[in-house]
C-alpha cells in the first residue's frame, strides 16, 4: 500500500534532516516542470502532479538512502542537478514524487593535469569546471549553450553535446569513469582508464539514462590543453543548404576536425546574421588546437569552400562576435521570459541527426510539413551544428505566436504537433529523433520506432536495474 | 489619420565585449560586425502605432543603409502600409539636426498627421531628434509618451512627467516622443503574413534628393571622439552567510531587513 504524502516527507526528514527536505509550495510547483513547460510556468499554471518534496542530497550515502526508501515504498524519483532540461525529463509525472536534487554535491574532487582528467561531484556547474581548468591552461572542451546553467551529473545523464563537438566529441567521448547509485541502493563505480576491452562498455548504461535507471553522483571527464591564441574563425554566406551539407561532408570525410562546423538556413540565419547574410545560408568554422593543426585545418576548409562559387567569405570578427554571445545564462533566460510574455511569441528547438545521404531531404520534408500544418508559425528553420564522418545533426528552430489558447494548450496546439512532424520525417528516412537533448517525456511515445528491434535491450535494462519502476517514470519509456 | 513612425536600426551594443570598444580611424567605434536591432524606444513606437491602426495610414520611415531592409520587411508583414528608407551611407550617430531635417522634408513631401519617434537611441544618445522635428514642423510635441489610445477625433496620450502620469486628449497634427513604455514589445509577424507582404516594396529615397547637403555638412561637426572611460555600474552588495539556512535567514533579517521593515 502506498504511503501518504505526509509520511513520505516525514521519512525523508528523518533520513536527511529538515534543512535538506523542501516542501515549500512554490518550490514544489517549479520542480514539477522543466523548460518544456516554461510557458505554463510563466503563467503560474502547474498542471502536473506536484512532488511531495525536493530533497537536496549532499553525499552518495544520502542518495543511496533516499533511493532505497523510494524503492521500498514504490515512490517515483526524479533526479536532477542544474534544472536546465528542455524535453520534460524533469517533469513529475505521478503523484507524490521525490525530486532528488544533486546541486549541493558541487565539489571538484581532483584535477589531474598529468593524466588529463578531472573528477567532480554531480552538482558541479560546468562553468565552475571550465573556470578551474582555464585558470591552469586547460579546457573541458564541452560547451553547450547551457554551460552557465548545467551541472556535470545532468550533462552526463542527458548525453549532452557542446558547440566544439566536432573536435572534442560529445560528453560520451569525454566521460572516463563515474559513480552511480541504483534504486536498490547499489553504488557502482566505473574506474578511470584510457580504454578497456573487458566486456561491454558499461559506462553507456549510465550515460544518457536521463535518471530512468540510476542517479549519477560523480563523473570523471577528459581535459584538454586550452590554446585560444591559435583559434581561426571562418565564415561564409551561401545560397543552398544542400551545398552547405556537401561542404560539411567534404571537410569531415577528408579527415579535418574543426571544433565548430555549423550550417544555418536562411530563416534561422536571419535571426543571428541578418546584418551580413539576409536571405542566405551561413556556414561557420572554427579551427582549434596547436597552431600547425589549426592553420592546416583552416587552409583545407578554405580550399574546399573555394570549389563552391556560391560561397562568399565574411569578416572573421562577425563570426567571433556571434560566438561570444552564444551561451545561455540566467540573464538570457530572464530576458526570454519577459519577451515571451510581452510578445506572446515563443521559440523551441528539436534536434535530430541522420546520415549524409538523407539529411537534406529530412530538412526539406520537415520544414515543408511544418509550414503547411502548424498554425501561427513565425519562424521555421534550422542549423547543423555537430558533424561526423557519416552524417550530421539538424537543430530545428520553431517560433510561433500564441493565439487564442490557455497556457496549457501551448504544448497541445503547437509544441507537440511540431515535434511529431519532425520526429516522423526523421524516423521515416532512418535518422534518429534525438541528437543531444535526450528523449525526456515528450518524445517517449516514439521510442519503440526509434529503437526498432533493439528496443528489447532498452526495455531489459529498465527491468533489470529498476524492477519497481521508480526511476523517473515516463522518461525515455512512456508511462504504462 | 496618417501616422508616421520613425525608427532607427542600431547595433545591439550589449553584444560587444569590453575589448571590442576600440576607437578606430576617424574617431569611430566599429560596430559593423555586430547584429542589428530596432532601437528599443522606436520598437515601442512601432507597436503603439499598430495598436492605433491595423495598417491603413501607417508609414514606417528609417534613414540609413540596406542593412535596415530586413527590419522594414518585417514591418510590412505587420501591415504597415508603407516602409520607406532614406538612403545614406553617412555616419548618422551624432547628426540629429540633419536627421530631423530629413524627416521634416519627408513629411513635407508626404503629409502626416501624427509622428511617433523613440526618444533616443543607444547609439548616439542625443535625445534631440523628436524635439527638433517638432520644432521644424512647428507642431506640439509630447515627450516621454507611455501610451497612445484612439478617442473621438483625438488621441488620448499618457506620458510620464515629474509628478506622475499625465493623460491628455490631443488633436493632430503633433509629434510624440516615446519614453520607456512597458509592455510595448513589437509583435512578431507569422510566416503567412510575411508571405502575403512579400511583393510589397520598400521605398528607397536618396537623401541627397531633399537638397539638405548644407545641413548635413554642418551637422555633427562639433563632435570628435577621442577617448572613452569605462563607467562602473556595480551595485553594492554583501553575502550573508550562516551555519545553516535558518541561521542565514536570521542574520539576513536582523542585519538587513529588520530596520527597513520597522521603518515602513
Amino acid at each position: 500500500m502506498p504511503i501518504s504524502r505526509e509520511q513520505i516527507v516525514k521519512e525523508l526528514i528523518q533520513l536527511l534532516g529538515q534543512d535538506q527536505v523542501v516542501t515549500d509550495e512554490q518550490v514544489l510547483k517549479l520542480s514539477s516542470v522543466d523548460r518544456f513547460r516554461r510557458y505554463e510556468e510563466l503563467n503560474g499554471v502547474f498542471a502536473l502532479p506536484i512532488p511531495a518534496a525536493v530533497v537536496y542530497v549532499q553525499s552518495t550515502a544520502e542518495v543511496q538512502a533516499v533511493l532505497m526508501f523510494a524503492n521500498k515504498n514504490r515512490i517515483n524519483v526524479v533526479p536532477r542537478t542544474g534544472h536546465s532540461a528542455t524535453e520534460g525529463g524533469l517533469e513529475t509525472a505521478v503523484e507524490n514524487s521525490i525530486v532528488v536534487d544533486g546541486s549541493r554535491m558541487n565539489r571538484i574532487l581532483k584535477l589531474d593535469t598529468y593524466n588529463m582528467q578531472i573528477t567532480c561531484q554531480c552538482g558541479t556547474p560546468l562553468q565552475a569546471v571550465e573556470d578551474a581548468l582555464r585558470a591552469q591552461g586547460y579546457t573541458a572542451g564541452h560547451s553547450p549553450q547551457s554551460k552557465p546553467l548545467a551541472q556535470m551529473g545532468g550533462l552526463v545523464a542527458t548525453r549532452s553535446i557542446g558547440q566544439f563537438s566536432t573536435l572534442y566529441g560529445g560528453i560520451e567521448d569525454m566521460v572516463v569513469g563515474l559513480e552511480a547509485v541504483f534504486p536498490n541502493g547499489k553504488v557502482c563505480r566505473i574506474k578511470n582508464v584510457p580504454r578497456r576491452a573487458a566486456g561491454p562498455d558499461i559506462r553507456h548504461i549510465v550515460i544518457g539514462n536521463e535518471g530512468f535507471l540510476c542517479f549519477i553522483t560523480e563523473v570523471t571527464v577528459k581535459i584538454f590543453k586550452y590554446q585560444p591564441e591559435n583559434n581561426i574563425f571562418l565564415g561564409y554566406s551561401l545560397e543552398h543548404m544542400k551545398t552547405g551539407f556537401e561542404i560539411l561532408r567534404e571537410v569531415m570525410v577528408n579527415g579535418y576536425r574543426p571544433s565548430v562546423a555549423r550550417l544555418y538556413d536562411p530563416e534561422d540565419g536571419a535571426y543571428h546574421f541578418s546584418h551580413f547574410a539576409d536571405g542566405k545560408c551561413v556556414l561557420i568554422f572554427m579551427a582549434e588546437g596547436p597552431r600547425g593543426i589549426t592553420e592546416a585545418t583552416a587552409k583545407a576548409i578554405e580550399e574546399i569552400v573555394a570549389r563552391y562559387s556560391e560561397c562568399k567569405q565574411v569578416e572573421t570578427r562577425i563570426i567571433k562576435n556571434w560566438f561570444d554571445n552564444l551561451n545561455w545564462g540566467p540573464d538570457k533566460v530572464a530576458e526570454e521570459r519577459i519577451e515571451i510574455m510581452a510578445t506572446k511569441n515563443i521559440g523551441n528547438t528539436t534536434e535530430i541527426s541522420a546520415n549524409w545521404e538523407v539529411i537534406d531531404q529530412i530538412y526539406q520534408n520537415a520544414c515543408k510539413r511544418l509550414r503547411e500544418e502548424i498554425p501561427d508559425l513565425t519562424l521555421v528553420g534550422g542549423h547543423s551544428s555537430h558533424s561526423y564522418l557519416n552524417g550530421t545533426n539538424l537543430y530545428f528552430v520553431h517560433y510561433y505566436n500564441l493565439v487564442d489558447i490557455r497556457p496549457e494548450e501551448e504544448i497541445t496546439k503547437y509544441h507537440q504537433p511540431i515535434k511529431k512532424i519532425i520526429v516522423e520525417e526523421t524516423l521515416k528516412l532512418g535518422g534518429t529523433m534525438c541528437h543531444h537533448h535526450g528523449v525526456g517525456k515528450h518524445r517517449a511515445e516514439w521510442i519503440k520506432d526509434e529503437y526498432g528491434s533493439s528496443y528489447y535491450m532498452l526495455e531489459t535494462l529498465k527491468k533489470a536495474f529498476d524492477p519497481n519502476g521508480i526511476m523517473n517514470i515516463g522518461t525515455i519509456i512512456p508511462m504504462p | 489619420m496618417n501616422l508616421l513612425v520613425c525608427c532607427k536600426i542600431v547595433p545591439d551594443l550589449d553584444r560587444l565585449s569590453l575589448g571590442d570598444w576600440v576607437i578606430e580611424g576617424q574617431g569611430r567605434i566599429d560596430t559593423d560586425y555586430v547584429r542589428n536591432m530596432i532601437n528599443p524606444f522606436d520598437e515601442s513606437a512601432l507597436e503603439m502605432a499598430l495598436r492605433l491602426s491595423d495598417g491603413p495610414g501607417l508609414t514606417a520611415l528609417t534613414i540609413g543603409g540596406r542593412m535596415a531592409d530586413p527590419f522594414l520587411k518585417t514591418l510590412l508583414a505587420l501591415r504597415f502600409e508603407r516602409a520607406v528608407r532614406i538612403e545614406t551611407p553617412a555616419d548618422r550617430r551624432f547628426c540629429p539636426d540633419w536627421i530631423a531635417a530629413l524627416i521634416a522634408a519627408f513629411v513635407a513631401r508626404s503629409p502626416q498627421d501624427v509622428l511617433i519617434l523613440g526618444r533616443q537611441s543607444g547609439e548616439g544618445d542625443n535625445a534631440k531628434t523628436p524635439l527638433l522635428v517638432a520644432e521644424l514642423l512647428k507642431r506640439p510635441c509630447i515627450t516621454e509618451v507611455l501610451r497612445i489610445e484612439a478617442a473621438a477625433e483625438c488621441l488620448r496620450v499618457t506620458s510620464q512627467v515629474d509628478a506622475g502620469l499625465l493623460v491628455q486628449a490631443v488633436r493632430p497634427p503633433l509629434v510624440l516622443s516615446v519614453g520607456n513604455a512597458a509592455g510595448t514589445a513589437l509583435r512578431v509577424p507569422t510566416l503567412k503574413q510575411r508571405m502575403l507582404s512579400g511583393k510589397q516594396r520598400i521605398e528607397v529615397i536618396d537623401a541627397d534628393s531633399f537638397g539638405l547637403e548644407a545641413v548635413r555638412a554642418s551637422a555633427g561637426q562639433d563632435y570628435v571622439l577621442d577617448g572613452m572611460t569605462l563607467v562602473s555600474h556595480r551595485r553594492a552588495g554583501r553575502i550573508v552567510a550562516g551555519a545553516d539556512a535558518r541561521a542565514t535567514a536570521r542574520t539576513l533579517y536582523a542585519e538587513c531587513l529588520k530596520q527597513r521593515l520597522e521603518a515602513l
